[in-house]
């Protein structure tokens, strides 16, 4: 990445502002501040994460990234072409350059259209012919091609999701951006949507914006990685800097307040975990210390029993492809 | 699609609505008697001459049975039609149109939701002279609100979905998100307003027939001849039963095909 390239994504002195509805006739209306003076640049190829817990904006500056609303305040261009003063129908030409997966996979496919339809309406707004793609673009997300006559229903959470990211590749985009794509999905059908994803970022050569509350899931996905808390970004960084050392503090109580599931897989003791657990119940002042030491010691029970092994390496968990349940439900 | 699954008040319903509409068809080529008064006694009960009876102007009951079928079904269409046909995109609008605009619309909604169909209809009959045909674009209007609640209703459900923000995402506009998404996903909603509205507009017919703004003496009516049957009813009570049987067979017939309907529509249930 040179220094003089246009970025992907800049956003800078970005604030979004909601007025809630007022609660009498005389008073003012509320203003939530949603997004507070973001200021970001990603760069072209690069796979940029965006943490924090639910309400702390990063719904909202993705939304405002991928033109579907837009900033109160501040400017957002992508690859060097405003969008933040763009009214949505001026926006046709970023549709090819950026697209979407979402969080719900029952939610983002309209339950009555066929596979086929919904992968071709990105081509159908842009009006680029359709061709051989859907099947090309079933196969490339590992569906088999008779799921393009089907309707959604009859696909399975992990399979929806697949079909979500065949819709953004459709148009042949630059950017994706996943807003927590696998945060509905079954643990054990996560893995594959994450390869998959991380597969057609490769493949295509995307950039990639991957929103989650999920640190663990971030960490396997990004090279960079965005902490928000309360509309602010208060922490950026590589992913390594920013899991081994945090330097803001609420990066560090995040850290330290998620079940690290990617940790204990990837070799760290369970008692090694439950300690730390009891570290930060401990610092948040947590009363239950007998339940604390009880984790404790089933974590100390589960390493006896897993001694030898040492764990899965992550990179493995990564790679290794499942595959999804195969055929259709119903 | 071979998966959909017929169900019981589909083929009921179907079923009745068919007989109605059979009834409808079959008065166009072949009615027992002439739709007037017979040189016949007054008030016979059914018998071999007249299956269903004559009333008390001496006319033949099952000629004005298989004749006001037709008044029925267009009476309903007309009235379900002009409601739909403004009520369901009057919806959509309001549902898609951001902030102030929405609200007002709905707000016009409510005014013409508290103005009674039948005064409405009185006012249109007394503007643009009777028939049924004025009468039933007036209850048809005052239907429009039920449709442009349900449409709005269902329609905000849609629009806020993530599979309307990847439409956005995909470069589609407002129009084509409605026509593409929203109308095919209220279809069931409005279904089943259609089929209750259907029914309104059926009885609403008889009441305005009876108020002599509704069909005019001497063209045929369920309605009609409900409520001249009425000074008669303790001594021929076929007069009464008769056409009572025809219009809940024809309104419970369009509320069953409704909810059949809606269930053999939606692809959720499809091959369960």
């Amino acid at each position: 990445m040179s220094e003089t390239q246009t970025p992907a994504i800049s956003l800078r002195g970005v604030n979004r502002e909601f007025r809630r509805p007022r609660t009498s006739l005389t008073g003012t209306p509320a203003v939530v501040h949603a997004v507070r003076d973001v200021s970001l640049d990603i760069q072209p190829g690069e796979r940029f994460g965006l943490v924090g817990e639910s309400g702390s904006g990063k719904s909202t500056l993705l939304k405002m990234i991928s033109g579907l609303d837009r900033p109160t305040s501040g400017e957002i261009h992508i690859e060097g072409q405003p969008i933040h003063d763009r009214s949505v129908r001026k926006l046709r030409w970023l549709r090819r350059r950026l697209q979407l997966v979402f969080q719900d996979p029952m939610g983002s496919l309209d339950p009555r259209m066929r596979i086929r339809e919904i992968i071709a309406e990105p081509l159908a707004a842009q009006g680029i012919p359709r061709g051989d793609k859907i099947n090309e673009l079933l196969e490339r997300v590992g569906m088999s091609t008779d799921a393009a006559r089907r309707f959604p229903h009859q696909f399975s959470g992990g399979q929806r999701q697949r079909i979500s990211v065949a819709r953004a590749l459709a148009p042949d985009p630059h950017i994706l951006v996943a807003d927590e794509p696998v945060s509905a999905l079954d643990v054990s059908v996560r893995a594959q949507v994450l390869n998959l994803i991380d597969e057609v970022v490769d493949g295509f050569d995307l950039t990639l914006v991957f929103v989650s509350h999920d640190l663990s899931v971030v960490r396997h996905v990004c090279d960079r990685v965005a902490v928000m808390r309360a509309g602010e970004i208060v922490e950026v960084g590589t992913t390594e800097q920013l899991y081994e050392d945090p330097q803001h503090a609420y990066t560090q109580q995040l850290l330290a307040s998620v079940p690290r599931l990617s940790e204990a897989l990837a070799g760290a003791s369970a008692a090694q975990l439950a300690a730390r657990t009891r570290a930060a119940l401990a610092g948040s002042g947590a009363q239950d210390e007998a339940d604390v030491a009880a984790l404790a010691e089933e974590g100390a029970r589960a390493d006896a029993g897993a001694a030898g092994g040492g764990g899965v390496p992550a990179e493995d968990i990564r790679h290794d492809r499942h595959e999804d349940e195969g055929g259709t439900i119903g | 699609m071979s998966g959909r699954r017929i169900n019981a008040p589909l083929v009921v319903g179907g079923l009745l609505v068919l007989l109605v509409v059979i009834m409808a068809l079959v008065s166009y080529v072949w009615t027992p008697y002439e739709f007037k008064f017979l040189p016949v006694p007054k008030e016979q009960p059914p018998n071999a001459e007249h299956w269903l009876g004559t009333d008390r102007s001496a006319r033949d009951v099952l000629t004005q049975i298989l004749l006001g079928a037709r008044t029925t079904l267009f009476v309903g269409v007309v009235a379900v039609g002009v409601a739909a046909l403004i009520g369901v995109p009057v919806g959509i609008l309001a549902a898609m149109s951001p902030g102030r605009f929405g609200q007002l619309i709905m707000r016009g909604n409510d005014i013409l939701l508290a103005f009674p169909a039948l005064l409405l209809a009185i006012m249109f009959s007394t503007l643009y002279g009777g028939g049924t045909t004025i009468a039933m674009i007036a209850i048809g209007i005052a239907t429009i609100p039920a449709f442009a609640r349900i449409t709005r209703s269902g329609a905000l459900q849609v629009i806020n979905t993530e599979y309307v923000a990847a439409s956005r995402v995909a470069g589609h506009g407002p129009l084509a998100i409605a026509w593409k998404h929203v109308l095919p996903n209220v279809t069931g909603l409005v279904i089943v307003q259609a089929s209750v509205s259907f029914a309104i507009a059926i009885l609403a017919e008889a009441a305005l027939s009876y108020l002599g703004l509704g069909t005019p003496t001497g063209e045929p009516s369920w309605g009609r001849m409900l409520l001249e049957s009425q000074n008669v009813l303790h001594r021929s009570p076929h007069l009464a039963i008769i056409p009572g049987a025809a219009i809940a067979v024809a309104v419970l017939g369009f509320n069953l095909f409704g909810d059949g309907l809606r269930d053999y529509l939606d692809p959720k249930l499809e091959g369960r």
